[in-house]
């Protein structure tokens, strides 16, 4: 990692929140109350990504993963802090040129069908991107990197996919062109959201490798969304793990999966998945309910759920500080 | 004995001239407190076993063929008084989207009531009120949940108040189709010791029907896997997802990332699509995408056989590894 560091960030996210209004209705025995509430869905994020490398950013639904994709790839502004990229806040850069930004840093979607327009063609979609971004001289040149970046990727014959409309597709098939087009850009980052939740395990190594192979030959650097650790460990350099809109610890795939030192992270690779019955898991059970992020606990976040909680949890919240080449916000996965 | 056999079940939809064949002549048992994953990839026909087994399916447009038989009665040939006789009392399902089998008018308390007392008139209100109070103490939902509606609880919650409302006339086969698919790894593993435990007390027995082999490998007795409407192999969980004979399970249990999967090893994934099931191949369905093919395969079905360990599997190559 100390050779990652002594080159410039690609993307760097300084302090990033984002917060929601809601109306809430709440529940109480004596009646019902309405009030107005805010969500921190993203609550003073910060990391860097060195160009090429790819971040996973793992939690439970609801601890603000969507939110932080967005913001990186400023489809929603942020509350408070900044996104940069290569240095430059994305506020500046979307304000000047639009297109230039969209163009260097792209995001792909669980679900493929709703990035699609169903009126066009294969062809059409990605030729259309090309062009729109200023690449290729002429059509059929479009067409020509179009039919090349297919066929690389095992769309065969890519004549035939060329043709076919999203609906004549396959959930697996329509996510790796949905890559593809993104990485036809190529983009300096590249935010997978959730990519391969929605697919068949047995299709789902293509897409992983998919994203792994071009990322890494065009040296795009990656965040891949998602709430499945064992695929995130396999994909991603570094793993940042959320909880209630704030990371928790952050660092290298391998330590975090394998010794993981907060105790959500504990918990939650403790009940990730194995199809080893065999297999004598030691499940770390976690009381009550993923929690809202309109209610956020005094002191640490996860204090109420923590198998290790001590009286000082829920007076005082940890900063994340590094340990081990790592960066983790609890003391009590130290002492 | 068996609680449901299953005899040569196929389901064929018949849609804009087209004939689905969507389930093609399935023979299984359950056996009393056998809990059973059915597993299959999405398209597999696992929603269309289920619902034809539940009777739900259009009559018109879907023909059904063989036999379901609930403690040796066939579900195909009940009357429709027979029928939601049964359904509830006998035969409960739980389905993954709660909040839709719910309403959203009623409160959760009221809702689930409702169900008990059209079952049983008889029942006065504290006895409904205490049947149901005991049934969500049974999955750990806290009694202030009563008085809210659906949408006013979390996925989890949802998912219990489901799970209650299967429970409360006791029935003795609990059907679940993909019912904690939509959960977080922590929530699901807590639902799924809340049912392993309520089997116990009330000797139910469960089909899982999931695309997920961990929810079955955590859960599940025996295990049926199910591919393009066919049935490719069965058995012991701990045997078929550990050494399972079958080229597709074994592609399955090869694709599952796992811890010890070697990071720098390219992941693996079955190559090809699913058939189009309005055009079944002639031979084995999995074929055109099986690394064992041979021409054998692409010509004859295989027939489910027995191997030993109480197995069965349709390969005409069954045994030994994908990378033989
Ligand atoms: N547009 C929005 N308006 C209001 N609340 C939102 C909005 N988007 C997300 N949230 C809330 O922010 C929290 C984080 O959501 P999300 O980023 O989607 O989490 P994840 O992707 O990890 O599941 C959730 O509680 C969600 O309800
Ligand atoms: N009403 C219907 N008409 C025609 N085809 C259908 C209908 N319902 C399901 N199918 C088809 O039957 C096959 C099996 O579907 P389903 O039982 O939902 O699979 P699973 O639950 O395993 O995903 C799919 O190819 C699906 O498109
Ligand atoms: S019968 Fe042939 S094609 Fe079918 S699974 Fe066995 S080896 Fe593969
Ligand atoms: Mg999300
Ligand atoms: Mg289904």
């Amino acid at each position: 990692m100390s050779n990652l560091k002594e080159t410039t960030p690609v993307l760097t996210c300084e302090n990033v929140s984002r917060f929601y209004r809601k109306k809430e209705k709440l529940v109480k025995d004596d009646g019902t109350v309405t009030r107005t509430s805010i969500a921190k869905a993203v609550n003073g994020v910060s990391f860097d990504l060195a160009p090429g490398e790819i971040l996973g950013v793992i939690g439970e639904s609801g601890c603000g993963k969507s939110t932080l994709g967005r913001l990186i790839v400023r489809l929603e502004k942020t509350s408070g802090g900044n996104v940069l990229l290569q240095g430059n806040n994305v506020e500046d850069l979307i304000k000047k040129d639009r297109l230039g930004f969209r163009k260097q840093i792209q995001m792909v979607f669980q679900n493929p069908f709703d990035t699609f327009d169903p009126r066009y063609t294969v062809e059409k979609a990605l030729v259309g991107t090309l062009k729109l971004h200023g690449i290729g001289s002429s059509t059929a040149e479009r067409r020509d990197m179009v039919l090349e970046k297919l066929n690389a990727s095992g769309l065969i014959p890519a004549k035939d996919f060329m043709k076919r409309f999203p609906h004549e597709l396959s959930g697996g098939q329509l996510q790796r062109i949905s890559i593809l087009r993104s990485m036809l850009l190529s983009p300096k980052v590249l935010v997978a959201d959730e990519p391969v939740s929605m697919l068949d395990i047995s299709i789902r190594a293509d897409i992983i490798n998919l994203i792994y192979d071009t990322a890494r030959a065009e040296g795009t650097a990656a965040v891949f969304i998602s709430h499945d650790i064992t695929t995130t460990r396999y994909i991603a350099d570094r793993i940042a793990v959320m909880y209630l809109g704030r990371i928790v610890e952050l660092g290298k795939a391998d330590d975090i999966a394998l010794d993981p030192m907060h105790p959500y992270t504990k918990a939650l690779i403790s009940n990730c998945s194995s199809i080893d019955p065999r297999e004598k898991r030691e499940i770390i059970k976690l009381e009550g309910e993923p929690p809202s992020p309109v209610n956020i606990p005094k002191g640490c976040h996860f204090a109420p759920r923590c198998p290790f909680v001590k009286p000082t949890c829920f007076e005082e919240e940890k900063e994340l500080v590094e340990i081990n080449g790592r960066l983790v916000r609890c003391g009590s996965a130290i002492c | 004995m068996a609680i449901l056999s299953l005899r040569d079940v196929s389901v064929t939809y018949r849609s804009s001239g087209k004939e689905v064949h969507a389930i093609n002549n399935i023979s299984l048992d359950v056996e009393e407190n056998e809990s059973l994953g059915i597993v299959g990839e999405s398209g597999s026909g696992k929603t269309t076993l289920i619902m034809a087994v539940l009777r739900l399916l259009n009559t018109k447009t879907t023909d059904v063929t063989g036999e379901a038989l609930l403690k040796g009665e066939d579900i195909f040939q009940m009357t429709p008084e027979r029928l939601s006789e049964i359904r509830w009392t006998e035969m409960a399902i739980v389905f993954q989207k709660a909040l839709n089998a719910l309403s959203p008018v009623h409160t959760v308390g009221r809702f689930i009531g409702d169900i008990y007392r059209v079952h049983k008139p008889e029942a006065t209100k504290e006895e409904i009120r205490s049947v149901v109070e005991e049934t969500f103490e049974l999955v750990n939902l806290p009694k202030r949940i009563f008085k809210l509606y659906p949408h006013e609880l979390s996925g989890g919650m949802l998912q219990r108040v489901s799970i209650a409302m299967s429970l409360i006339l006791d029935p003795s086969l609990l059907i679940m189709d993909e019912a904690t698919t939509a959960l977080d790894v922590v929530t699901q593993n807590q639902i799924l010791e809340e049912i392993k435990r309520l089997e116990e007390q009330k000797g139910i027995t469960r089909i899982m029907i999931t695309h997920d082999m961990s929810v079955v490998a955590s859960s599940c007795k025996k295990v049926a896997v199910l591919y393009a409407g066919s049935l490719m192999e069965s058995g012991p969980t701990e045997k078929v997802l550990v050494e399972p004979i079958h080229p597709y399970t074994q592609g399955l249990v090869e694709s599952f990332p796992t811890f010890k999967t070697d990071t720098h090893e390219p992941l693996k994934s079955i190559p090809g699509s699913l058939p189009d099931l309005a055009n079944l191949p002639a031979g084995c369905v999995f074929a055109p995408r099986c690394p064992k093919a041979s021409d054998i395969c692409f010509n004859s079905k295989p027939e489910m056989k027995d191997y030993p360990g109480n197995r069965k599997a349709a390969c005409f190559f069954a045994g030994g590894s994908n990378n033989e």
